[in-house]
């Protein structure tokens, strides 16, 4: 047997040479497992922000909205009853990424994130070991979420890239190991943007100074394009750059790939582009709804009309610009090799005194939205009218990679993808908002509604506005949810009562714990 | 280097007005953090609220120290008569009415960019204002007093808010070079 002499220079340089590759030898395995994996599809789920199912003429709309979606729904399997867990970015879109409701994920408020605990819980680690993994959000509130997962995720694209002015001081690189903390400090307490007071003393207002003559320049630039100002995301950016953006993104993914895109349009403001300002002045006006208690602004309905028609025509210019996207998933094989997914995180209402989505209310037009799905190489429209939430996403996506479902995903396989139609005839969605309520203790003020069958019951607790309700709605006899049958008492009603109650009292019990600390 | 270094004002009147510039800074600052805090609360853990609080306390401590900075520098430049004698009172004064003047032209600054005439009524105001209020205290002893008085008493926020600021510096340096 040969004795140990030791490592002769050449030979210690030789192994030393090989550490490099031993620290990176991870991402070598992934790749590796990548190319093993390379005939499975790509799974591209493209947000609209802010975008109600109530004003697409897709699904019936009188105005004539989106007609390149018409196009691309040609080929695809269109859901017409899918509902989104939440009333606004934050906990709608927290429930696309983790497939989980809000009161599991706990992102409830604005500037809020997933608990830790489920930060692992993602679209991103289900699938992490068939694909490689990527996420953008121009929304910065949706892309916080983003940064809490950006462990399972191989690439982040930040969500100014395509914005045509960048003055957010927590992108300087060296915030970049604490992100998320220099964003809730800096962007958004020391200085900030619009209404409000900036925390710093002199630096905030001569920020502003700096920030809103970057904005006039660019005003001055490409103002002549959008009348009533340019799309504005806190900072501006223009249609057909983030178009562009997401085209050159995509042509960079590596198959497989699940790449989540959340893209900022129809979000308020609402700028539409000279092609199509004005173009939906057809004197056309929804029945007006009396003002609801909880309204934040109760904005006269004359108003509420106009800024319906600025929304339609700014979706009519985000369609007209979306069309190429949609070509290029056609002329560069992606609808072959992927499975698209064009959703949106939440609706917008324009009714009872409010308009947008930082309401309490949960009506249709907040939760309804749209959901469209083409399977690779499909060549014929289907429509699903079965009830669907954006919790099902995630677990269909694992489902459809081949990849197990996650035993934290709460939803179920959607139709024509895995799930049966008549399995899922008679259930119950839930959505909700609790922006106001902790993170860490149970639910008390909130509101949730359960749509089932055709119907809709509503419970508003919000004890700090002293404002306790049930609301019930006959959506297939009363689809503007004008008449409010709950004070009859009908036997639905009550069923559906104790349902979304017993869902309340399950809900709370983990943080039963905490309640006599605080709410 | 010395020449210039000889037109800087005494070292005792620029610790007096660092320590109102201190004091404005991280009040305002506070007042900021606890208009939040009841957000915070709701989804925010105490570690990370305590994060947050040090980056905003290390933002004032650098604010007031560039604050005073350029009024020390503007002391070199100008005529020592303007700001360099009584540095002191005429800084404390200064501070007192830009402050006021932030805050009150912060409101201006939402949508878009100021007219030429906010931001000309917003530059020249507060500086009539602070000539004006010079004057007085110089003409009248006892604001003048009461003056050197309030920003005497003001100096002792110095020991809570350096140090607090410090502390709040190497935490954000902390969590973000290691």
């Amino acid at each position: 047997m040969q004795r140990f002499r030791g490592l002769s220079r050449r030979e210690f340089l030789k192994i030393i040479s090989l550490v490099p590759i031993g620290i990176h030898s991870h991402p070598i395995q992934k790749l590796a497992k990548w190319e093993s994996n390379a005939g499975m599809k790509n799974i591209i789920i493209i947000v609209f922000d802010a975008w109600s199912q109530h004003h697409v003429s897709l699904y019936g709309y009188h105005r004539r909205t989106m007609p390149n979606l018409e196009k691309f729904a040609e080929n695809a399997t269109v859901y017409h009853n899918h509902y989104s867990t939440g009333t606004f970015t934050v906990p709608g879109s927290s429930t696309i990424l983790t497939g989980m409701h809000p009161w599991s994920h706990r992102a409830f408020q604005l500037g809020a994130g997933v608990a830790p605990a489920h930060a692992n819980h993602t679209i991103f680690s289900a699938l992490s070991s068939t694909h490689s993994t990527l996420g953008f959000s121009q929304n910065r509130y949706a892309d916080q979420i983003l940064y809490q997962m950006e462990h399972d995720m191989d690439q982040h694209v930040q969500n100014w890239s395509f914005n045509t002015q960048h003055t957010e001081i927590y992108s300087n690189p060296f915030f970049k190991k604490d992100l998320r903390t220099a964003f809730a400090s800096l962007e958004d307490n020391l200085v900030q943007i619009g209404e409000g007071f900036d925390a710093s003393l002199f630096f905030g207002p001569l920020y502003r100074l700096y920030t809103l003559r970057r904005r006039r320049k660019k005003t001055e630039k490409y103002g002549s394009e959008y009348p009533l100002g340019l799309p504005d995301d806190i900072e501006f950016y223009l249609l057909p750059d983030v178009v562009d953006g997401v085209i050159q993104m995509l042509k960079g993914i590596q198959q497989p790939t699940v790449a989540y895109i959340h893209l900022y349009p129809p979000h308020d403001p609402y700028t539409p582009t000279q092609a199509f300002f004005e173009s939906f002045m057809d004197g056309w006006n929804p029945p007006d709804k009396p003002i609801h208690d909880l309204a934040e602004k109760k904005t006269e309905p004359e108003k509420t009309h106009l800024k319906r028609r600025y929304y339609d025509e700014f979706l009519a210019s985000w369609d007209h610009e979306a069309a190429r996207l949609f070509q290029f998933l056609d002329d560069s094989g992606l609808t072959e090799n992927s499975y698209i997914v064009v959703t949106s995180d939440h609706g917008e209402l324009f009714e009872r005194g409010d308009v947008g989505h930082w309401s309490k209310m949960i009506y249709d037009p907040i939760i309804h939205v749209p959901l469209i799905v083409r399977v690779p190489g499909q060549t014929r429209r289907e429509d699903v009218h079965t009830i669907t939430s954006s919790v099902d996403l995630l677990p269909t996506i694992a489902h459809l990679t081949g990849n197990p479902i996650p035993t934290w995903a709460e939803g179920r396989l959607l139709p024509k993808l895995g799930g049966e139609v008549e399995v899922d005839e008679g259930r119950s969605v839930f959505s909700m908002d609790a922006k106001t309520n902790s993170s860490f203790y149970p639910l008390r003020n909130y509101a949730m509604s359960l749509t089932r069958d055709h119907h809709r019951l509503t419970y508003y607790s919000y004890p700090r506005d002293h404002y306790e309700k049930y609301e019930f709605y006959d959506l297939d006899a009363d689809p503007e949810e004008m008449k409010d049958l709950y004070p009859a008492h009908p036997s639905m009603a009550q069923e559906m009562q104790e349902e979304l109650m017993q869902k309340v009292h399950d809900v709370n019990l983990p943080f039963m714990k905490n309640a006599g600390q605080g709410t | 280097m010395g020449s210039i270094v000889h037109r800087f004002p005494h070292r005792g009147d620029i610790i007096s007005v660092l320590g109102v510039a201190v004091f404005l800074c991280h009040t305002w600052t506070t007042i900021g953090f606890l208009n939040e805090f009841s957000s915070f609360i709701l989804y925010l853990t105490p570690g990370v609220i305590g994060g947050i609080f040090a980056y905003m306390m290390a933002f004032a401590l650098l604010e007031s120290i560039a604050a005073t900075a350029f009024l020390v520098l503007l002391s070199a430049i100008l005529p020592a008569r303007w700001l360099r004698d009584e540095f002191s009172l005429k800084g404390f004064i200064a501070l007192m009415v830009a402050a006021a003047a932030s805050i009150l032209f912060q409101k201006y600054l939402t949508e878009s960019f100021p007219s030429i005439l906010v931001l000309l009524v917003s530059s020249i105001v507060p500086l009539m204002l602070i000539a004006l209020l010079i004057a007085v205290a110089r003409s009248i002893p006892r604001v003048r007093a009461i003056l050197l008085n309030i920003q005497d008493r003001l100096l002792i926020m110095l020991f809570v808010y350096v140090p607090l600021g410090i502390f709040s510096l190497l935490v954000v340096l902390y969590r973000n070079l290691l």
